[in-house]
């Protein structure tokens, strides 16, 4: 196929980490980020960067495939870098030449904040590494649930969430369709400049949007024709359930962090 | 036009590794020529297609068209305006706010003048049978389904390929619209279009083939005239492909005693031979 999206995607594996349970993971991930959020010293961020690779140690996924899954997004570790280097003017200047100046805690600050979005990056992507888009979602409705009170529509949103994720590779598939018999009526989209390359993918995306709505038409009368009804009385083929193992990870994992907001 | 597929194979990398999608493939259409294209999803016809309006390059080996190599930059050029391919359900490309300007939308592409461009697009719309004055300015999406597969088509013909490019044409169609769609094509082969067609109804293709090739797992596993493809019963059973209903007929008949010959196609053929065989008694 002509796209090869990695981000977000899923790689089987029997390894502990797959076999937490998402609400777990995804509990971990939010404990995770907040305390790289807090953490403010290289210590710090350091003892997490140490754990992080533990965790990576444990999902038994190779780290090529890691770092496949985490290459599209390198590119936004670029701007924190940039952007802490050129506009912090505190400290001793090491480089000055016009408006340019260069200082040691431009440098501090800058490799300290990649190294945090490094981290926060990471963090997501095992977690989409290691759950099928599938159990994310089941862990979505079932940890959105306790807010249904409040008037969220939990169920809805995971169903949502589910059906986008299965409408990615047909969509994708379509376009590639499109495109091909777009080109064999002439269009060709890799000439001229920004604008003109914007405007020669028109006639690829308005097929493509008619194609989604007939496939959400479809989709809808099919899920009619089979009595489908949301809400609370549907039942699960996967039942969530939480083991021993969840509980050790859990207290593992929060020990560690507790120990790291207090004394770093 | 002359399409000639000299030793091609195609592989493409997946996950699992690299697949074979056509191997070693040789096949000449001669300019004039109809050939039927039969076999299963996944047997390799979408990629021959593809290699047929240099969509896809053939990873060995050599696609010509009237002797030029497909993979030559100067044959490419405008390729789209020699050779006119119909994917499946063609009605799903359509996209411009109206029927004129999708299927001006290869001539623009080709850098027409606009004068030209008018006459062209009038001359499609009359030979798809959608009346100018009625459609030109009718939203595509706002067509039945026959219909838009028509002004996909006219999108097609519009830039008047020598060589027409056909997956499924009647795909989706009621009986009606097959027939009509069929008769507009019978009309371009008439005219001298090199086609191609591929179908998954062995009587289509019997109607006008003159040459019919098998393809299966990527290897083409037979080739020749309707009649000595069409004489391999068992095999293309075995296939899962059959033959037409009249070869079918006359076989069954033939067994039961009726002095038939071999090769009988068409429903047309079959009956003039069963009247002269009783005429003969």
């Amino acid at each position: 196929m002509a796209f090869d999206i990695a981000i977000g995607q899923y790689h089987h594996a029997e390894s502990i980490m797959h076999r937490l349970d998402p609400r777990t993971k995804i509990t971990l991930l939010i404990m995770f980020m907040v305390t790289a959020f807090l953490a403010d010293s290289f210590p710090g961020i350091g003892l997490l960067a140490l754990f992080l690779l533990f965790i990576i140690a444990l999902c038994d996924i190779k780290a090529t495939v890691v770092l496949k899954a985490f290459a599209p997004l390198s590119f936004l570790l670029v701007f924190p870098l940039i952007f802490n280097i050129f506009f912090i003017q505190t400290g001793t200047p090491l480089f000055h030449w016009g408006i340019i100046l260069i200082t040691d805690d431009g440098i501090m600050r800058a490799f300290f904040m990649t190294l945090r979005l490094l981290l926060l990056f990471l963090s997501a992507t095992i977690l989409t590494l290691t759950t099928s888009p599938i159990a994310l979602c089941d862990a979505t409705a079932s940890m959105l649930h306790p807010f249904e009170r409040f008037g969220v529509p939990a169920y809805e949103i995971s169903m949502m969430i589910s059906i986008a994720l299965r409408f990615v590779p047909t969509l994708m598939e379509d376009f590639d369709h499109i495109r091909k018999a777009q080109q064999s009526r002439g269009a060709v989209f890799d000439r001229g400049g920004p604008l003109a390359r914007i405007k020669s993918i028109v006639p690829c995306l308005i097929p493509l949007f008619a194609q989604s709505f007939r496939h959400a038409e479809n989709l809808a009368l099919a899920m009619e024709s089979r009595c489908y009804h949301g809400g609370d009385h549907r039942t699960h083929y996967h039942i969530l359930k939480f083991a021993p193992r969840d509980a050790i990870a859990a207290v593992t994992c929060a020990m560690l962090l507790i120990v790291m907001i207090v004394w770093l | 036009m002359s399409l000639v597929f000299d030793k091609v194979s195609f592989t493409y990398s997946s996950h699992e590794g690299d697949v074979a999608a056509l191997t070693n493939l040789s096949l000449t259409i001669e300019d004039g020529a109809f050939l039927g294209i039969i076999g299963h999803t996944g047997s390799g016809k979408s990629t021959l297609l593809q290699l047929m309006c240099g969509l896809l390059s053939p990873s060995s080996g050599r696609v010509l068209l009237d002797g030029n190599d497909l993979r030559d930059k100067q044959v490419r050029r405008n390729l789209h305006t020699r050779v006119g391919i119909a994917f499946q359900y063609p009605e799903y490309q359509l996209f411009a706010p109206t029927v004129v300007e999708d299927i001006g939308f290869a001539l623009r592409n080709a850098g027409f003048p606009d004068a030209e461009i008018d006459t062209r697009v009038r001359l499609a719309m009359q030979r798809m049978r959608l009346d100018f004055e009625r459609y030109a300015l009718l939203s595509p999406f706002e067509l039945s389904g026959g219909e838009m597969r028509r002004v996909a088509l006219a999108g097609i013909i519009a830039a008047q390929p020598q060589v027409l490019v056909l997956d499924e044409p009647t795909a989706g169609l009621d009986p009606a619209g097959r027939e009509e769609l069929f008769g507009i094509i019978e009309e371009f082969y008439r005219e001298g279009v090199t086609t191609v067609m591929v179908s998954h109804s062995m009587n289509d293709i019997a109607r006008l083939a003159t040459q019919v090739l098998v393809l299966k797992d990527g290897l083409a596993v037979m080739q020749g005239s309707p009649s000595e493809v069409f004489s391999h019963a068992e095999e293309l059973r075995a296939m899962n492909l059959g033959v037409p209903h009249a070869t079918e007929f006359a076989t069954e008949l033939r067994e039961l005693g009726l002095p038939l010959p071999e090769g009988l196609l068409t429903v047309e053929a079959l009956a003039d031979t069963i009247a002269g065989v009783h005429r003969g008694l």
